[in-house]
């Protein structure tokens, strides 16, 4: 079949080739010279057709892509030795790697803000991960932040163990996001949302919480009911390095207070998470989450959160989800001796996604900020999302409210902004369960 | 019967209970989605307990992973899954779920696409241009019934693995499996002589597998791009395609959207042809050899 397949174009290239043979002999040259030149390009033309056809053939053979004949064959049912074996295809020992660019504009802010009504790039990250033993894998980002100069800094590095040594838990170790409350574990480009949760900015810090060091996790054998706790011991680190820490005012004041948890140095945390599937497309969750330490002058620093998330999944590509978090920031005063100021904050998203290419939703945050910065922001944010594909986006953002701190944003009553979002992707790579 | 007699007789029977349930303990096998946990349940036989992460519905690309499943995970004894990135989503939570039996190459894992000739294996360099696109090739490989085959072995090959006690009942199964197949692969093919050949058109690649094992012809698809979806001039070009080659049958899955099927059936007279990809995606499939005889019913308009 093949061979006839293929006898026909290579029969016609065999006949041309001859043809072209006679044409060359001394008495084909004294022929009318202008009638040759166009049958020789008529020739060349067809000739570079069946080869052009050829090589699709051998393309289609080499890629499998060929049209087979059905078959009644069965492959031979071999038990594979080792559980190991999985389609190959890619290039083996390369770690998983992953590209993500996520540009963001800021309009209808006041002049002086730096990026205002501007569309640019706000961070580029990779990501790089890979199975490295049996219970054992590494996952990092790096990742490089307009707000650092878009110098490249190590957002997150660790590698996590499952029941390391026979232990009864699993272990995280390295530089990560710390898994307090829902939204912090999880990437930007993974947010429903362009922007940081103002509580979370808040407590928690512009980026997130991040720390280095070590933690544990173990999962209650518990029917039906998935009860994590987790307990870690933390250094405190930033994202990434940022371009200007401290500052001065425009009147000479010296800035210390930054928001933030505020904790320099060791930072014990732990979180305990519950979960309970209502049916197969429902689940709901609670969580609580601690963790102390010291400020760089000595004051007691306790951050606390609870969370609560509700979603469901009414067909194969609708989801409905409710999630709320609140923090309490304490801060006890001993360089002045004012006693102890507690902050909180919360927010609440609801979003809906009807299909796999569009997502809603409505978040209300309100909260204030860590002793001794004054200030609240409340707001209510509108956001729609529309998926190209699977890590590719575009979003929109309209947030309403006031806002008595320039923290972040200029101080504003009744402000209204406009956030907008694309973020691309490239390459595979897995999140944290949240 | 003295006091001492009845409480041996007592600890007796409780350590004859125990050892009875002991015996009859069945193996904890969590699968990532339906077709893979009937095939796991044809194999394993009353031995095992099974159970699917997803339901028959759900797309395989769009799974969101949730703590409940972690729970399922912890105690499982064997972890079946696709593979080819198609259930990446499934390594967070075996990342979280503190069972080493389960985890990449321990004794009860099994990726059931080692084995399986893999199709549409992109070449050269890959970018997101081309779409949701896997680098592994094709990952819809249980779509053609031969490779339910290699997916059973591989699933035998786990069982074996953590209860070895039992090899010979689990390669009887497998063989009685592949016996099942053959012959329900004879009947599925002799019912699809008349559309061999048959141009149809996808809404996803979904279909490749199957319709290179039955003889049909993948025309084009709906998605210009895997994931992507149509836009105006893809749909009218497809349609004026359609309508010059007179192609007749557009074939998607029970959990598409049908709006631009919907479309193309109107505009060209082609027959939509709505099929489930899984176990269970519809009430009365609910087995893997019942779901190639929904497929092929509602091919032939049944």
């Amino acid at each position: 079949m093949l061979h006839s397949r293929l006898s026909m174009p290579i029969m016609a290239l065999a006949a041309t080739l001859t043809l072209v043979a006679v044409r060359a002999t001394p008495a084909a040259a004294q022929t009318d010279g202008k009638s040759e030149i166009s049958e020789l390009r008529k020739i060349i033309e067809d000739q570079q057709k069946l080869i052009q056809q050829l090589k699709e053939r051998v393309e289609a053979l080499e890629s499998g892509r060929t049209k087979k004949e059905p078959s009644d064959e069965l492959p031979p049912a071999e038990i594979p030795a080792t559980p190991f074996e999985r389609a190959s295809g890619g290039a083996a020992f390369m770690p998983d790697l992953a590209v993500i660019g996520n540009h963001r504009g800021t309009f209808f802010v006041p002049r002086g803000y730096d990026g205002r009504n501007r569309f640019e790039l706000g961070e580029l990250e990779i990501a790089l991960q890979q199975p490295l033993y049996t219970g054992m894998s590494f996952f990092a980002t790096l990742a490089a932040g307009s707000d650092a100069g878009f110098g490249l800094g190590i957002e997150e590095a660790y590698a996590s163990l499952s029941r390391p040594f026979k232990a009864p838990f699993d272990a995280v170790i390295g530089k990560r996001r710390l898994q307090f409350g829902k939204l912090n574990p999880l990437h930007p480009h993974a947010w429903r949302h362009v922007d940081q949760p103002a509580p979370i900015a808040a407590f928690l810090g512009e980026e997130g919480l991040f720390g280095n060091g070590s933690s544990i996790n173990y999962t209650l054998p518990i029917a039906n009911l998935f009860a994590n706790v987790e307990v870690g011991l933390w250094g405190s680190a930033e994202a990434h390095a940022h371009a200007e820490e401290d500052h001065d005012d425009d009147e000479g004041h010296h800035h210390h207070a930054h928001p933030g948890v505020g904790i320099v140095g060791d930072m014990p945390a732990a979180r305990v998470w519950l979960s309970r599937a209502l049916g197969s497309s429902t689940e709901i969750e609670i969580g609580g989450s601690h963790a102390f330490g010291k400020a760089d002058n000595g004051d007691n620093i306790r951050l606390t959160g609870a969370d609560f998330t509700y979603r469901t999944y009414p067909s194969a590509f609708s989801r409905l989800q409710l999630q709320a978090e609140a923090f309490w920031h304490n801060r006890r005063d001993r360089e002045e001796g004012t006693g102890s100021h507690t902050r909180s904050g919360h927010y609440v998203l609801l979003s809906y996604a009807p299909d796999k290419y569009y997502e809603y939703g409505i978040r209300y945050d309100n909260t204030r900020y860590p002793w001794p910065i004054e200030g609240r922001e409340q707001s209510l944010s509108l956001i729609a999302t529309q998926r190209l594909t699977e890590a590719t986006l575009a979003r929109l953002q309209l947030k309403l409210g006031d806002r008595t701190s320039d923290i972040y944003l200029p101080a504003r009553k009744g402000f209204t902004e406009v956030f907008l979002q694309f973020i691309w992707g490239a390459g595979s790579h897995k999140h944290p369960l949240q | 019967m003295n006091r001492w007699t009845a409480h041996y007789s007592l600890v007796l029977a409780a350590a004859g209970m125990l050892l009875t349930t002991a015996s009859f303990a069945q193996i904890k096998v969590i699968t990532v989605d339906t077709n893979l946990a009937d095939i796991a349940r044809q194999i394993g036989g009353a031995r095992v307990a099974v159970e699917s992460l997803t339901r028959g519905n759900d797309d395989p690309h769009h799974i969101d992973p949730r703590p409940s499943m972690v729970v399922k995970l912890a105690r499982a004894d064997v972890f079946v899954r696709m593979g080819m990135d198609l259930d990446m989503w499934a390594d967070a939570v075996l990342e979280r779920c503190g069972n080493r039996k389960v985890q990449r190459g321990g004794k009860g894992y099994a990726d059931c696409s080692g084995g399986i000739k893999p199709l549409e294996v992109p070449k050269g360099q890959l970018d997101p241009s081309l779409g949701d696109i896997h680098a592994f090739g094709n990952p819809h490989y249980l779509l053609d019934p031969a490779n339910g085959v290699i997916a059973a072995a591989a699933i035998a090959g786990a069982l074996i693995r953590v209860d070895p006690a039992n090899r010979a009942e689990y390669e009887s199964r497998l063989a009685g499996f592949r016996q099942q197949i053959a012959t329900a692969l004879k009947r599925w093919r002799e019912r699809l002589r008349p559309l061999q050949g048959a141009n149809v058109v996808l809404y996803h690649r979904t279909w490749v597998y199957f319709t290179q094992r039955f003889g049909l012809r993948e025309y084009d698809a709906i998605e210009p791009k895997p994931g992507v979806p149509p836009s105006p001039g893809h749909l009218q070009t497809l349609i004026a395609r359609m309508k010059k080659d007179g192609v007749r049958i557009v074939l998607f899955e029970t959990f598409r959207d049908r709006r631009y099927a919907d479309r193309i059936g109107r505009e060209t007279g082609a027959r939509l042809v709505v099929a489930p990809i899984a176990v269970e995606a519809e009430p009365d499939v609910t087995s893997y050899i019942g779901l190639f005889d929904r497929i092929v019913g509602r091919l032939l308009g049944s």
